[in-house]
């Protein structure tokens, strides 16, 4: 339903992807998240340390950054997967074909534009994106104007409402837009 | 290198640590036994500082996974632990043949004082 692109990181131990439990997905959701921030936190640790030494060890010490790097895209995958797996117990199903979103019962059909985005977002959540980036990436139309986007995502929020998917799209300043998960 | 634990299974942090050999010299840092005074002292610099660096983020790691749960602290343990020691281990032998480089040149290392 959803790509996932890139290659997961080794499942973790009592892993298990084909749970029926909701509250599994999440428990494995958190877990991949802390991981993340955790990683990011000595990553950025680590480039700060390594541009203060000299030359012949900063070369030395990019193993450090390129191993941690490499772990922390293994695991965006898994926490992609984790939350492919959660629509799925959530009864979401998005048919690209007819562009036609279904969520437990009920069904929607959309425009391009509104399908693209949705199929964005749900690639790629709990991440944030600007305007621009939405335009580029979720629409390859860099040259449409910033109010579109902010327009089909007061469109996109009105069906999550309507099907009663429970995700917000949220808008922080600075970082833009995201498809956050909530509890149902 | 025997020291530090290698995780089956996980191929990016057994590659890493095979990385660690500290038969494994920097670029352009030469033989020690034929290294002069100034060389000697230049990658004892380098050396300490790298190691000084890898030890400040294992004490970090370490201090970090105190506060996650366990399936993040186990595969911190797994994954970031052993890399990073066997770097430290590295560095820390290729000093080694720094300071003892520096021992015979009569340079006395500052860290034996």
């Amino acid at each position: 339903m959803l790509a996932i692109k890139g290659r997961p990181a080794p499942p973790l131990e009592g892993e298990n992807l084909e749970t029926k439990r909701w509250e599994d997905a999440r428990h494995w959701i958190s877990i991949y998240a802390d991981l993340l921030e955790f990683k990011r936190g000595i990553l950025n640790r680590v480039r700060r340390d390594v541009a203060n030494l000299q030359v012949p060890a900063q070369k030395a010490a990019v193993i450090d950054l390129k191993i941690i790097d490499s772990q922390m895209q293994g695991y965006q995958v898994r926490l992609d997967l984790w939350y492919r797996r959660i629509w799925e117990l959530q009864g979401l199903w998005v048919d690209p074909t007819g562009r036609v979103v279904r969520h437990q019962g009920s069904e929607v059909s959309l425009t391009k534009r509104e399908f693209q985005l949705l199929q964005f977002l749900l690639d790629h959540p709990h991440r944030y994106f600007t305007t621009s980036q939405i335009l580029g990436q979720a629409w390859a139309d860099p040259a449409l104007f910033p109010e579109e986007v902010r327009n089909y995502v007061r469109r996109l929020r009105k069906i999550l409402v309507e099907l009663g998917i429970p995700a917000d799209l949220v808008n922080k300043a600075g970082r833009g837009y995201s498809l956050v998960f909530r509890s149902p | 290198m025997d020291k530090v634990k290698v995780p089956s299974g996980r191929p990016d942090v057994e590659a890493a640590v095979r990385g660690g050999d500290w038969s494994q010299a920097m670029a352009g840092e030469g033989i020690p036994a034929e290294a002069t005074l100034e060389h000697a002292l230049y990658w004892r610099q380098i050396y300490t500082e790298i190691l000084t660096m890898e030890e400040k983020v294992l004490d970090r790691i370490r201090q970090l996974m105190n506060t996650q749960s366990d399936e993040v602290r186990r595969e911190v343990e797994l994954t970031n632990v052993p890399v990073v020691v066997a770097q430290a281990e590295r560095f820390r032998q290729r000093l080694g043949y720094w300071d003892a480089r520096l021992a015979q040149l009569n340079g006395h290392p500052d860290r034996d004082k």
